[in-house]
This record gives C-alpha cells, sequence and structure tokens, in this order.
C-alpha cells in the first residue's frame, strides 16, 4: 500500500509537470497584466501597498483558474468512478492533487517573482519576504478553491465560473494579505502564524468537503 | 452473491426505472439489454453505489453495499475512458495500477498487453491511440486487477473480431473461478450460458 | 430535529403560522406606535429611529444564518431531507434580512456619519454575509435536481459559518467606526429603559414575521415536492 501510494505520488508529479503549461499561460498573463497596471500608474508614485494589493489578487485569480481546470480535468465521471473503488480514500487523492497544485503554481511564482516585482517597482528588498508569505497564503487558497471547485464543476451545475460566486470565503486571506502590505516593514511574526492556522483549518476541513462534494456531486 | 430488490431511480424529475428485481450468483453472467436511454448505464452505477436509489436494495453477499464493500469486490469499467490524456501508455497503466494498489509486475503487465495489443509502442502518448485502442487499454484492467465482480458498461462497442475473441475466453476463465460478471450491452456475446434482463 | 420527516414539521409550522402572523402584526403595531411616540435623541435627532429596524434586522440575519449552517450540518450527517429543506427555505429572508441591515445602516451611516458606506469591519463582514447568502441561493437554484443543489448549497453554508467568524475577526485588525454594542454586552444594556422596550417589542415583533414567512416558504417547497414526487411514482 505504502510503495502504491509513493508510485502515486510520483505519477502525479509526472502529471503536474505535463500540466505547468497552463500554468505557464497563467503566469504570463500575470506579468502582462502587471505590466499594464504599472503602465497606468506610470508618473504617479503609487503606494507600494497598492502594487502588492494587486499582484495578491492576480495570484488570487490564477490560483482560482488553475485549481478550477485541473478539477475539470482530472475529476471527471469516469476517473472519479476508478477513484471510488479505490483502496485509497477519495481524501487522500484530493489532498495529492492539491498539494501538487500547490508545488506548481509556488514554483513558478518563486521563477517569477523577481521580474514581477522589477516591472512592479517594489524594492528587490522585500522579495524574500514576499514569496514566503505568498507561500504560506497560497496553500490556504487552493484547499479553499478546491472546495469551491469541487462544488460548482459538477455536470449537473447549469451556470459556468460559479466558483466566483464563493469569493467571499476567500476574504480573510485577502484581508490579511492586504494587512501584511501594511506592515511589511515590522515585525511579521504573527501574520506566518495566523497563516499556519488557517491552513491547519482548511486541512481539516477542505478535503473531506471536497470529497463529499465531487462523491455527491459529480457522478 | 449480487440480489436486487425493488430498485427504483429517478433522475431530476424523470423516473428512470422502477421495480427490478434479479439474483446473480458466482460463476454467472447477467447481460443487461435495452434500448438506448432506459437506464442500463445508471442500473449499473447503482449497483456499485456510485448513486443512491430511490427506493429498493442491493446486496452483495447479504450485506448491503457500502463504498467499502464496493471498493474491495468491484471492478467498474465505463463508457467513457478514463486515461490521462497527457501520460504515455505505460505512465497511465502505471497510475491506474497504483491507484487501485495492484502489485506492481513488469512481466505480468507485458504479458497482459500482448494479450490485448499484439504489438505496441508503450511509449505512446494516450491521445495518439484509435477509439478501439483506447477501449482496449480500459480493458487491460481486468487483466491486471483482481476483484471478484466486473461491471462494465458496453465493453464491446469498437473492439475488432479478434480482441472480442479474447474478451470473451476472459470472461468464461472468470466464470470458472466463480466470478461474476454484469455487463450492460447491445450486442449479443458468444457464450453458452447466461442470464439477460431486458430494461423497458 | 433529524427524525421529523419534511412533511410533520410543515404541518405543524403552517398551523402554528395562523397565531403567529397574528401576534407579529400586533408587536409591529404597538412597535409603530412606540417609536412614534418616543421622544428624539439629543445628539441624532428623528434619524436614530431607523435602529428599531436596523438593529431587529442584524440580529436576525445572523441568527439565520447560524441555524442555516448547523441545520446544513446536521443535513450531511444525518441525510435529513428536514434540515436541507430548513436551510433551503431560510436563505432568502436571510439575504433580504441581510439588504434591508445594509440599506437602513447606509441611510443611517449618511445622516450621522455623513458617508453612505465606509469600509469597516461590522459594514464588510455584514457585506460578505449578504454574498454568501446570495451565493447559497444561485447555487441552489444552479442544479437541475434538488437533491444535488442541496448538497452543494449546505457544503457552501458550512464554508461560510466557520469563515463569518475568521472573516470578523481578520477585519476587526482594522480601527472601527462602528459603534459597540449596546444591549448585548458585558454588564448590561447601556440604553435606557424604553428604548430598550422598544427595540425588544420591534425586534419580537418582526421575528414572529420571520418566522410567519419561514413556514410558508417551508410549505410550499414540502407541498411541490410531494406533488412532483407523486407523478413520479404513478406515471
Amino acid at each position: 500500500m505504502i510503495k502504491n501510494f509513493l508510485k502515486l505520488i510520483s505519477s502525479e508529479f509526472q502529471l503536474m509537470i505535463k500540466g505547468s503549461v497552463f500554468s505557464f499561460v497563467l503566469y504570463c498573463l500575470l506579468i502582462i497584466s502587471c505590466a499594464i497596471f504599472a503602465l497606468s500608474l506610470k508618473d504617479e508614485s503609487m503606494e507600494i501597498n497598492t502594487r502588492l494589493s494587486f499582484l495578491y489578487i492576480m495570484i488570487f485569480f490564477i490560483s482560482l483558474f488553475k485549481v478550477e481546470k485541473i478539477y475539470d480535468q482530472d475529476f471527471d465521471e469516469a476517473k472519479l468512478h476508478q477513484y471510488l473503488l479505490s483502496p485509497f480514500s477519495l481524501e487522500i487523492i484530493v489532498f495529492v492533487k492539491n498539494m501538487m497544485i500547490y508545488l506548481n503554481l509556488i514554483i513558478f511564482f518563486f521563477i517569477f517573482s523577481p521580474l514581477i516585482l522589477i516591472i512592479l517597482n517594489i524594492d528587490l528588498t522585500y522579495l524574500l519576504k514576499i514569496n514566503s508569505l505568498l507561500a504560506l497564503s497560497l496553500l490556504s487558497i487552493i484547499f479553499i478553491a478546491s472546495m469551491t471547485a469541487s462544488i460548482t464543476i459538477s455536470k449537473n451545475n447549469r451556470l459556468s465560473l460559479t466558483s466566483i460566486l464563493t469569493l467571499p470565503l476567500f476574504v480573510p486571506i485577502l484581508i490579511f494579505s492586504m494587512a501584511i502590505t501594511d506592515l511589511i516593514d515590522f515585525n511579521t511574526g504573527k501574520m506566518y502564524l495566523f497563516f499556519v492556522a488557517y491552513f491547519l483549518l482548511n486541512l481539516a476541513f477542505s478535503p473531506l468537503l471536497t470529497s463529499f462534494a465531487l462523491k455527491k456531486l459529480s457522478v | 452473491m449480487i440480489e436486487v430488490n425493488n430498485l427504483s431511480f429517478a433522475r431530476g424529475n424523470t423516473l428512470i426505472y422502477k421495480n427490478i428485481n434479479f439474483k446473480i450468483r458466482p460463476g454467472e453472467l447477467l447481460l443487461i439489454q435495452g434500448a438506448n436511454g432506459v437506464g442500463k448505464t445508471t442500473l449499473l452505477s447503482n449497483i456499485v453505489n456510485f448513486i443512491d436509489p430511490l427506493e429498493g436494495s442491493i446486496t452483495y453477499n447479504n450485506l448491503v453495499i457500502d463504498n467499502h464493500i464496493a471498493s474491495q469486490s468491484f471492478l467498474y469499467i465505463g463508457e467513457t475512458n478514463f486515461a490521462h490524456d497527457s501520460l504515455t501508455l505505460n505512465q497511465n497503466i502505471e497510475y491506474w495500477l497504483s491507484i487501485h494498489n495492484v502489485k506492481f509486475n513488469n512481466s505480468i503487465k507485458n504479458k497482459s498487453v500482448s494479450y490485448f495489443f499484439q504489438e505496441l509502442n508503450l511509449d505512446k502518448k494516450f491521445y495518439q491511440l484509435s477509439f478501439g485502442q483506447k477501449k482496449k487499454l480500459q480493458l487491460l484492467l481486468l487483466m491486471l486487477v483482481n476483484k471478484p465482480v466486473w461491471i462494465l458498461d458496453d465493453p464491446l462497442s469498437g473492439l475488432d473480431d479478434r480482441t472480442i475473441i479474447n474478451l470473451n475466453t476472459l470472461f468464461e476463465k472468470k466464470l470458472e473461478n466463480k466470478g461474476i460478471i454484469i455487463l450492460a450491452s447491445h450486442q449479443n456475446i458468444n457464450l453458452n450460458n447466461y442470464k439477460t434482463l431486458q430494461l423497458k | 430535529m433529524f427524525a421529523i420527516t419534511p412533511n410533520a414539521l410543515s404541518n405543524f409550522m403552517i398551523s402554528l403560522s395562523r397565531y403567529v402572523i397574528l401576534l407579529s402584526l400586533v408587536l409591529i403595531s404597538v412597535s409603530i406606535f412606540l417609536i412614534i411616540f418616543l421622544e428624539n435623541d439629543y445628539y441624532q435627532g428623528i434619524s436614530f429611529k431607523i435602529m428599531f429596524i436596523h438593529v431587529p434586522t442584524a440580529w436576525l440575519s445572523l441568527a439565520i444564518f447560524l441555524v442555516m449552517g448547523i441545520s446544513s450540518i446536521i443535513g450531511l450527517i444525518f441525510k435529513s431531507p428536514t434540515a436541507f429543506t430548513v436551510a433551503r427555505s431560510l436563505s432568502p429572508i436571510g439575504l433580504i434580512m441581510s439588504i434591508i441591515v445594509l440599506v437602513t445602516g447606509s441611510i443611517w451611516g449618511n445622516l450621522t456619519w455623513g458617508a453612505y458606506w465606509v469600509w469597516d469591519a461590522r459594514l464588510t463582514s455584514m457585506l460578505i454575509l449578504a454574498f454568501i447568502y446570495l451565493g447559497h441561493i444561485l447555487l441552489l437554484y444552479s442544479f437541475e435536481h434538488f437533491q444535488k443543489a442541496d448538497f452543494a448549497a449546505s457544503i457552501l453554508a458550512i464554508i461560510g459559518l466557520v469563515n463569518l467568524p475568521i472573516v470578523k475577526f481578520s477585519v476587526d485588525w482594522w480601527t472601527t467606526l462602528h459603534q459597540e454594542s449596546s444591549v448585548l454586552r458585558m454588564g448590561g444594556p447601556s440604553m435606557t429603559n424604553d428604548y430598550l422596550i422598544t427595540l425588544l417589542v420591534s425586534f419580537f415583533g418582526i421575528l414572529m414575521l420571520t418566522i410567519f414567512w419561514f413556514s410558508n416558504i417551508f410549505y410550499i417547497i414540502v407541498e411541490k415536492r410531494k406533488m412532483e414526487r407523486s407523478i413520479l411514482l404513478n406515471d
């Protein structure tokens, strides 16, 4: 069982690598929109908060799209039938999938972040801080996004992109990320703690609710 | 033994079927037939407990089928393909075998691959295959995963004559070993002895 | 609650609703009478009288969400159709309550603070509550099959229930402009008695109206389902 689990993880990793073209496209979109944003406030000296808020909101939308795409592809009916009959519980598969999406997005962000910061005219001394805060908050974002994707990708659903309806659920993360930009010069230890606690809360809830929703809604 | 009592099912506001009763003992094959839209696929997914029936009960060895029993003893092959498009054949086989928690053995794998595919490059991408070849990849699970009950949704469509003969021998072997096969199909199968259920 | 069939609850509620609407009309007319004859506030003039709609609806919109979340949890755990139907019939009421809170609040805010809207802790969390209600309703009606819709919407309600305290806590990070609670607080209420009595009378009036409304929506849903099911099985 453990050997097969490791094999499963390695297969999921391969799958993630194959799917990273989509992430690359999304990050190109991010860079283009950051460039347009920076261009539009060329002469005005916008505060660093505004630039960082823009970055956070874009990253948030990117992860929403990515999660929705992966869930749409990898949890279609035929695959879900096999997952349901597997000895591994669906919660574990969902967890592995979420972690792979997270890895994919965060690695791309680490690669692109210097470029993005330069485009947005943010001092590169903030690089480490921004990266580590984003790495922590992205975990929670992906776990919430998986819940909302699972309740909205169902083939029985008449509306498309309904996960936009569930945007209010992301508000804590967004608010805290904005608060970070206020506090970026101060000690952010409390923030890290909040993100870890919020992630643990999501870890307890999210795979359960996601797999439940997939079982009930998508089969 | 699978026993179905007084089963009915509705999707949304339309009744798909009602009052279905049958019994299958080990070593028997049930062929579910009927026109399009009478609920063959729905009946199968009802048996595997993917969806809950409106009324009635389904039992396996006198136990009501839940997720645990289903995952222990059922192998379900549906109409649509479950393979990942971006992986190669070999990677796909490995992926689904690890999902089904099968001890991986290269020689058995190669034997079963050569049983269905005469000569095939396993490093081909999945999307490069033809429809029949994709179907065969699904059926490969029948040989590699060891579960007592097979539930197959239209396994014969798109296969060439040679593969259908091979599949029939597989069915015969399974029935000799006291397995249970339930299959929904429009075609008849070349077996001496099987039950049919006509859905209306 | 999870052993009761939807049918029994709907019969009970509908038989009760006659008395409830009577009581609610009496209470609301008494409260209107009281509000008219109440002295104007020294600082705020007549505008503070909007409080007697604003505060009860604010309490109710939070209470309704709590009931909705709890009944969603019960529904998911015990697979109880009654609990799902309770959640389904409560969400439109909650949405309208929270919209009333936002509208009356912003009118009041314009009269006293001089701005219709500020991004303050209370206001933001109430707005998010309204959005979650809206999402719940849209999710309910985006599925063909009502059971699937119930499952999806109840998951949303549970996530919302978990998230709402966090939203509240996170927006408290910023300084707040909204006044402190003056009724439900440590050391007893801080208003004078005549204000408090008027507030409570209007609260119970609106509560009774809500119960009446809820029992009617519940009854309609249950009857519609019964009809569909009978058509289904006798086809």
